[in-house]
């Protein structure tokens, strides 16, 4: 955790900095180059937390170098991911990235596809009983209003429909 | 002239594999050429494994070796 600790403090000053620079709406070079240095630095604190969880787990312990370089590599990965998500959805004739391109990502390794395809199938799940809450939350508002409003009868039909 | 590229034979072996799946024209040139990458860059690596051995001929344990890494880098 020691390599991650003093980041919070460096990703916040860079943070005010970046946000300077998205105030003034042009993305030039420099501002892009911020940019990058605070996305790494977010992506160096996250896995420095994740290295500190498999070390506790593993009895083991990460350098600075380690959780460095695992940033580096998770860095360009991404990039990788990026244009691979991008030309899927383009396969498919689509501009918007979905689930199916990310499992389409994963297909190399059959357990990382499982994984993700529960993961994806839990995340559904839970989707639809967001929706339903919404839903049910909604019909009992919109039957409050009718109430609090002397309940015409056309617009509950609306409602109905 | 003869076409060098066994088309039917590459066709069969497809069709083998997935019934059901059906090629547009000439996919199997590019089916081809995927092949002969794929024989090239299996060779190369059977010749570095042969060196690193210092083995003068390649034997089938560097094929087997080159075989496991590059059908791995080779996936879709």
């Amino acid at each position: 955790m020691a390599a991650a600790q003093p980041r919070p403090s460096a990703l916040g000053g860079k943070r005010s900095r970046a946000a300077e620079a998205g105030a003034m709406e042009a993305a030039g070079g420099e501002e892009r180059f911020l940019l990058a240095q605070r996305l790494k630095a977010a992506v160096h604190y996250t896995v420095g937390c994740l290295c500190e969880e498999v070390a506790e787990e593993r009895d083991v312990q990460f350098s600075k170098q380690t959780i460095a370089a695992i940033t580096e590599i998770t860095f360009r990965q991404c990039e990788t991911f990026a244009k691979d998500l991008e030309v899927f959805a383009r396969h498919a004739k689509r501009s918007t990235v979905t689930i199916e391109d990310v499992k389409l990502l994963a297909r190399r390794s059959s357990s990382l596809l499982r994984y993700i395809t529960e993961k994806s199938e839990e995340l559904a799940l839970s989707n639809m009983e967001q929706k339903e809450k919404k839903k049910k939350s909604n019909a009992v508002k919109e039957r409050r209003t009718g109430e609090h409003e002397a309940a015409v009868t056309e617009s509950e039909d609306f409602n109905m429909a | 002239m003869n076409c060098a590229v066994p088309r039917t034979t590459l066709r069969r072996i497809l069709k083998r594999q997935k019934p059901l799946l059906r090629l547009s024209a000439n996919t199997d040139l590019l089916v081809h050429l995927n092949f002969l990458l794929f024989l090239r860059r299996l060779a190369e690596e059977a010749r570095i494994n042969a060196f690193q051995n210092k083995s003068r001929i390649i034997k089938p344990e560097h094929i087997i070796f080159a075989a496991k890494a590059i059908l791995k880098k080779s996936r879709g």
